[in-house]
């Protein structure tokens, strides 16, 4: 009963009435997805090799002046430019990425830990443990976007590492929600309960049995969870409360170069395409991986 | 001129191809069927089989692409629609002639609008009625249905139904559009068996009380049986055996129909020497060559595999497409 | 429907207490001695002490709860340390500034964002999906202090159609004070479109594969019908909780918004506030923004229960 003029036609098997569809393989949703998840991965990659070889692809000391001019545009020696410092902008840009896959990868990590085993614990355990664990949830989720991570930065001060405390706080009832909701529904299935009956123990169960059931799942939070940590270290940064000047961040680049606007409007133009190419790359990656791993977007919160 | 008179519908050699983005499937491979003035037809067959794809194509439903339809023809009343029934829009032709009952009356009724206005909106849109006759003629087909206290019933919304009176409403919905042909796409299946048969009966009723046309989509033998008098058989997409549904029942010729009667529990049979048919049967586009039931054919030759058969017509209107009538029939006779 | 209301409210308020003592513990925890770095350096002891003493720092913990617990619900966040003011006094001049910017990104998130949705899923795979979906994406990718400074570079700095930052308020003339929100606004609303619009696409498309709208169209409707009538007040049901649910996290974006624009709201207040360590501004801050969510979710959930008969009824 699914056939209908208005269907959409990749969503189940293309118009054909649901008993009558053939099932939707793997290798034909990789293919469905083009280049985009490539593309995305692609420049994810790009920007994780220039951040982890920053220091030595540096073309001058993104923090002292090392030019004779101030707002000057780019040029052979100053690729993007030079700031109200007289700095080169474009070291200080390779310098800045290092903060921005740092916190995205630790956050991730981070997340990925403390919020897979509270939702594997709190979906498993049920009870007690689980209403516990909600309520945590509940109280962070009630403290809208990124007021949170902002409340968080203002009692902890600024620097790299209470931001990233704050967005791993930030991101980890989404990620609670959806490993409790998966572990939720793979405890009733059938290998789990025979698991408990030959006498495993939970420790096993849960490591060997569900753990790699939900790291599918999982693993698409992350990633959207990735860019999401990449973007609120920049706002944070952007507003002054995140990692601190003179260290670069793209976000706090940006936050210099909004006073002089007018003067050199490029100082600020190459940080936001950074951050808006490695962004776009990573919900292009995390799309695909979506389509793939959740199709029917059952975990998504 | 003494021709008999032009049946209602008469539909020649249907094909519905489903293009993918990776293969094309077949869904339908030549289905040829004819209903008479007040006439009921069964189409039988498991899913899979294309007889859902079939009612959908007359009422316009497939959405071309991904679906191609040919028809060698298609006529109604003797009126051509072999042109338009391939086209994309046939629905707002088709639905003047046809409507259609669903299988599944829970998810069919939009859950948010009240009973009367999906009823009134028929009316008042495809019958022209004024509001204050459409809200009349709603009552009197909810009346017409057995729902009992119609006129305030048309303000309550589907999930307050049960799933009878939910069917019941989609009959009435049907209804609305005065078909000449109700095509009824398994509308007991997803009922409790207690109200199949109070639908049956109703469905039954208004067919000979409306001298309707039916088609009738089952893949229950002894549901069709309740309510049409021809059947049409059909396996991977085509019809291997037709016939009165009395001469079907007391003498299938075709394999495939025997092993559905002998699989079928009767009453009257309680014991059979035939086996269940093996198998299962092809996914669409997945079809063998030959004739498509032979891998599962417990009389099946080599001619089988390599040549379809065509139908043969045997009796009193019956057709049927097999290599080995004769041996289908000696073992008939020997049960 | 009554009974519904109830519940939910009921279920709010433990969530609210329990941000109320995560809040409280929070400034006890804050490295260092808070009222040190609210007094400064050079305070004397009689300055820290009587500041102790204001801030109710020397009774027992659970009375200083209770103490702000009720003070809370009289509507009383205490005094700014460094101004020297009533918390109040300080927030209420800024909520104005705040709210009509949220209510301006929502206006145009629902202007924009559902049509382009709904026709980007009643056009699927075609051009007009293509670029709805691109759209949005990059519009999620996007960081909107970034789209916010570029807004303002081509509009109010080369084109000078707005006002480049700063505030006017509404009694210097509707118009005026308008214009000075038109690129906050967009800015603002351009991240919650593409949310919006990637959510009443999915919405409609979901509505789309339903089996009524094959009844629909057994019914003969034409297509404009089926999309307008019979689908979109189904899909409408999601839609309203996604947008919602997004007016709370607009409220925390319009704090980064207005820092571009330099607009005088509770952002602004608030980075300020914590420059200076100002804690019960930042306090009362975060407690009335989360208020305000929670209120909006619950008004959410109703008019949820009111579009959709199947909740509306659940209850009877």
């Amino acid at each position: 009963m699914r056939t209908s003029e208005l269907t959409d036609p990749t969503s189940t098997a293309e118009g054909l009435p649901e008993e009558e569809a053939p099932p939707r393989r793997r290798a034909a949703v990789l293919r469905e997805l083009g280049w985009m998840p490539l593309a995305g991965f692609a420049v994810v990659a790009f920007v994780i090799v220039v951040a982890a070889l920053a220091p030595w692809i540096m073309p001058h000391d993104p923090l002292v002046s090392t030019s004779t001019q101030r707002f000057a545009g780019p040029s052979a020696a100053h690729w993007f430019g030079t700031d109200g410092y007289s700095r080169d902008v474009f070291s200080r840009m390779l310098l800045g990425s290092r903060v921005s896959i740092f916190v995205g990868f630790v956050v991730t990590a981070t997340v990925l830990l403390v919020g897979g085993v509270l939702g594997l614990v709190a979906g498993y355990a049920g009870g007690l443990v689980d209403s516990i664990v909600g309520r945590i949830v509940d109280v962070l989720l009630a403290v809208p976007g990124i007021l949170l991570a902002i409340a968080i930065v203002a009692f902890l001060g600024p620097g790299i590492q209470n931001v990233c405390i704050a967005i791993s706080i930030h991101q980890l009832p989404a990620m609670v929600r959806v490993v409790r909701g998966a572990t939720l529904s793979v405890r009733k299935r059938p290998f789990v309960r025979a698991g408990r009956a030959v006498g495993m123990g939970h420790t096993r169960l849960l490591l060997r049995h569900i753990g790699p059931f939900v790291l599918g799942v999982a693993m698409v939070q992350a990633t959207l969870g990735f860019a999401d940590a990449v973007l609120y270290e920049a706002a944070l940064s952007y507003l002054g409360i995140g990692v601190q000047l003179p260290e670069p961040t793209w976000g706090n680049m940006i936050s210099e170069a909004q006073s002089f606007l007018t003067r050199q409007p490029l100082n600020a133009i190459f940080p936001g395409l950074g951050l808006t190419l490695l962004l776009l790359g990573v919900n292009f990656l995390g799309d695909g991986l979506r389509d793939v791993f959740d199709p029917e977007g059952r975990y998504r919160s | 001129m003494n021709t008999p008179p032009a049946p209602l519908v008469d539909l020649g050699n249907l094909r519905v191809t489903f293009r993918l983005s990776d293969r094309t499937v077949p869904a339908v491979r030549g289905v040829s069927l004819t209903v008479g003035e007040g006439e009921a037809v069964g189409i039988l067959g498991e899913s899979g089989s294309g007889k859902s794809v079939t009612g959908r194509t007359l009422l316009g439903l497939l959405r071309t692409p991904p679906a191609r339809i040919e028809v060698d023809h298609l006529r109604f009343r003797g009126e051509d629609l072999s042109a338009a029934v391939t086209r994309p829009g046939f629905s707002g032709q088709a639905t003047k002639r046809f409507a259609m009952v669903f299988q599944n009356p829970f998810t069919a009724l939009n859950p948010v609008f009240r009973i009367g206005t999906t009823l009134c909106e028929v009316l008042v849109k495809r019958r022209g009625m004024s509001r204050a006759d459409a809200r009349r003629a709603a009552v009197d087909l909810l009346d017409a249905v057995h729902i009992s206290d119609a006129g305030n019933r048309l303000r309550s919304y589907p999930h307050e139904f049960s799933g009878g009176m939910q069917q019941r409403i989609m009959i009435a919905l049907a209804l609305a559009l005065e078909p000449e042909v109700l095509i009824a796409d398994e509308p007991t299946t997803a009922l409790d068996v207690t109200v199949q048969a109070r639908i049956l009966d109703l469905l039954r009723e208004i067919q000979r009380e409306r001298r309707m046309g039916m088609i009738f989509i089952s893949h229950d033998l002894d549901v069709v049986s309740e309510v049409v008098s021809r059947v049409y058989v059909m396996y991977a997409g085509r019809i291997v055996e037709t016939g009165p549904v009395d001469e079907l029942s007391r003498r299938p010729r075709h394999p495939y129909t025997q092993g559905l009667w002998a699989s079928a529990p009767r009453l009257d049979r309680y014991k059979t020497r035939l086996p269940a048919i093996p198998g299962n049967p092809p996914a669409p586009g997945h079809a063998p060559p030959g004739c498509a039931f032979h891998p599962r054919c417990r009389l099946a030759t080599d001619i089988c595999a390599q040549e379809r058969p065509e139908p043969r017509p045997v009796a009193d209107g019956a057709l049927v497409a097999c290599h080995h009538l004769d041996r289908a029939a000696q073992e008939r006779e020997t049960v | 429907m009554f009974r519904y209301i109830v519940k939910r409210l009921l279920h709010t308020i433990p969530t609210l207490f329990l941000l109320a003592v995560g809040l409280f513990i929070l400034v006890r925890v804050v490295p260092g001695d808070p009222v040190l770095a609210m007094v400064g350096e050079n305070a004397t002891p009689e300055q820290i002490e009587g500041l102790r003493e204001q801030l109710h720092l020397n009774d027992p913990i659970y009375t200083q709860f209770l103490t702000w617990l009720g003070d809370l619900a009289r509507g009383d966040f205490g005094n700014s340390v460094q101004l020297r003011r009533p918390v109040t006094d300080l927030i209420m001049p800024r909520v104005p500034v705040t709210l009509t910017l949220a209510l301006l990104a929502t206006l145009l998130t629902v202007v924009l964002a559902i049509p382009a949705g709904v026709v980007a899923a009643a056009h699927k795979g075609k051009a007009a999906d293509r670029v709805a979906l691109s759209a949005s994406l990059v519009g999620v990718s996007v960081p909107s202090f970034f789209v916010g400074m570029m807004l303002m570079l081509v509009f109010a700095v080369n084109l000078r159609w707005f006002p480049t930052s700063g505030y006017r308020p509404l009694s210097e003339g509707l118009w005026t004070s308008l214009q000075g929100f038109v690129l906050p606004a967009i800015t603002l609303g351009a991240l919650y479109a593409a949310i919006v619009t990637r959510m009443s696409r999915t919405s409609m498309l979901e509505v789309l594969s339903q089996d009524y709208v094959v009844t629909a169209q057994a019914s003969g409707f034409g297509r404009r019908r089926i999309l307008y009538r019979h689908a979109l007040k189904n899909a409408l049901i999601p839609i309203v909780t996604v947008v919602g649910l997004n007016l709370g996290s607009l409220l925390g974006g319009s704090l980064v918004t207005e820092r571009v624009f330099n607009l005088p709201g509770l952002g602004t207040l608030l980075l300020s506030s914590i420059e200076r360590r100002d804690y019960p501004v930042i306090q009362a801050i975060v407690l009335l923004v989360t208020l305000t969510y929670v209120v909006i979710n619950l008004i959410v959930d109703i008019v949820y229960a009111m579009l959709d008969p199947r909740v509306r009824y659940a209850d009877k």
